[in-house]
């Protein structure tokens, strides 16, 4: 066969990518533990930077998996409704959830049970960054509202220093703030206009993912601490215990617009209403080391 | 025919001979600068750029010398980009399995070393003329020099603009001004313009060493 005839370009052509592929078929299939490994390292080493449980990413894999397995004490995945499905989350990609129907996504949750016995809850989170994704995680108090910490890094490294600035000073802002504030940025980052690059747009659009979720807890808080309320009172009608009698320093002047109040003494006569010389003590003549008028509500 | 030992005394000052002499595609012809800026902040991730690059065109030489033969006339580029490309993507898995962190910091440069021109010259002009073993001696020749020159860069660059060596504090805590010293790093030289600076450097240095020597075959080399 000519080596310029059109049958042995057509032929070598096929042999050339039939091996090329085979190579890179094999090595991919040899080096994937290997990798998938060095990616759950990374995972883990930035969860834990979330919950300031790690100073840097360099920390040895050896003690990053030890303080992943003493801090993250529960893992699960939820659904778009909020419903808790057990299933491994380290292994989910936010990237790749994010890209399905909101129904049909399954978006992991980190539990981190702190040295307190505070519990924080860590959500993945990714953004457009300045040349390329920015990916990380955001952890929140129990309350499921106040930021308690945030890592945040590029997908790919650049060697560039902007990126790293600009997400260092993304996680000092969110760090604290609360995602229900009536004029919360995470509702105004919602409501952006999608195709917003703003790494804060992205990171409140990973979040809001979880916003059933959220809600679900918070409703379950507080139903649980009405019902510990409830009970409370229930067993303080069966056995009524006479608190202990504390005094307490009237130090705040009731408003103006708002009824002055009782205040009964022991005989339960009806005292005269404080004026603001009374709180104010010395300021307008009164005696500093008088007896403070108290409240005892067990009183009547 | 004369049998070509492997490590025979002219083969070897062949392939450490011209490295002091640092005639590099880099230095010389300033071919494949691209990544010397970008890659060159860290030493550490010099020296694996270096490496990725030796052994891409290493291997790369070696197989199409191999197949120059059979490659027919009007595949020849596609054969090269094939035969490289897949090199290319070898290395970036394997940088991704056994060194996750520089492979993240190289991102997109380890696949760029199919473009850089290097890369793409050396084979054309060398691989696919000559023998394998020539071939990849001269290969890993040229690898070896291209790689000094990013060693180089990358050393200054870590050490006056980080203060640091591979990661490692160098410069004590103690010298700069925020610990009551009077040192301060010098942010220029961890951005892209001083790596050309500093190639500049180098590269001006090589011309101004050959210009003054008697060698006339270095002079011809540089004009």
């Amino acid at each position: 066969m000519k080596k310029e005839s059109k049958q042995y370009i057509f032929l070598y052509s096929v042999a050339l990518a039939a091996v090329g592929v085979a190579t890179l078929l094999v090595a991919a299939s040899l080096l994937k533990p290997f990798q998938q490994k060095n990616v759950e390292v990374a995972k883990k080493q930035r969860i834990l930077l979330a919950v300031h449980k790690l100073r840097d990413v360099k920390a040895p894999e050896a003690s990053t998996a030890r303080t992943y397995a003493k801090y993250i004490t529960d893992t699960y995945r939820v659904s778009s409704l909020g419903a808790k499905i057990q299933g491994k989350a380290l292994s989910v990609s936010l990237e790749a959830e994010m890209r399905k129907p909101a129904a049909r996504r399954q978006l992991p949750v980190f539990v981190c049970t702190d040295s307190d016995s505070s519990l924080k809850y860590i959500f993945p989170v990714q953004a457009n960054g300045l040349w390329g994704a920015v990916e990380g995680y955001v952890a929140l108090h129990d309350d499921f509202s106040t930021i308690y910490g945030v890592a945040l890094a590029p997908k790919s490294r650049t060697l560039m220093q902007g990126i790293e600035n600009l997400t260092l000073a993304l996680q000092k802002e969110l760090v604290g703030r609360s995602l229900f504030d009536t004029a919360s940025w995470f509702a105004s980052a919602v409501a952006a206009p999608k195709g917003s690059c703003g790494m804060r747009e992205g990171v409140a659009a990973s979040l809001s993912g979880y916003l059933d979720f959220f809600r679900e807890q918070r409703r379950l808080q507080k139903a649980a601490q009405r019902v510990l309320a409830d009970k409370r009172q229930e067993e303080d009608e069966k056995c009524p215990v006479e608190p202990p009698f504390v005094p307490q320093p009237r130090v705040q002047q009731p408003e103006e617009d708002t009824p002055a109040p009782f205040f009964a003494d022991s005989s339960g006569a009806k005292a005269p209403a404080a004026t603001p010389a009374d709180s104010s003590g010395s300021a307008a003549g009164g005696r500093r080391d008088s007896v403070p008028t108290v409240v005892n509500p067990k009183a009547n | 025919m004369e049998k070509d030992i492997l490590f025979s005394t002219k083969n070897m000052q062949q392939l450490t001979g011209s490295l002091g002499a640092f005639t590099g595609p880099a230095t010389v012809a300033v071919l494949g600068v691209v990544p010397a800026l970008v890659v060159t902040v860290t030493l550490k991730l010099a020296v694996f750029m270096s490496l990725s690059m030796l052994v891409v065109l290493a291997l790369s030489s070696a197989a199409l010398s191999h197949l120059s033969r059979t490659i027919p006339t009007r595949m020849r580029v596609v054969v090269q980009l094939v035969v490289v490309s897949v090199l290319v993507i070898l290395v970036h898995q394997l940088l991704q399995a056994f060194a996750y962190d520089v492979s993240r910091q190289l991102s997109v440069f380890v696949a760029l070393i199919l473009t850089n021109s290097v890369a793409m010259g050396h084979v054309k002009e060398v691989a696919l003329r000559s023998k394998p073993w020539p071939s990849f001696r001269n290969s890993i020749s040229s690898g070896l020099k291209y790689g000094a020159v990013l060693v180089a860069v990358g050393f200054f660059r870590e050490l006056l603009g980080l203060g640091t060596l591979w990661g490692f504090r160098i410069i004590p805590d103690s010298f700069y001004v925020a610990h009551g010293g009077a040192y301060e790093n010098n942010g220029l030289m961890v951005l892209p313009p001083m790596a050309l600076l500093l190639a500049g450097v180098v590269v001006g240095l090589k011309r101004q060493h050959y210009a003054g020597s008697n060698n006339q075959e270095q002079k011809q080399a540089l004009q």
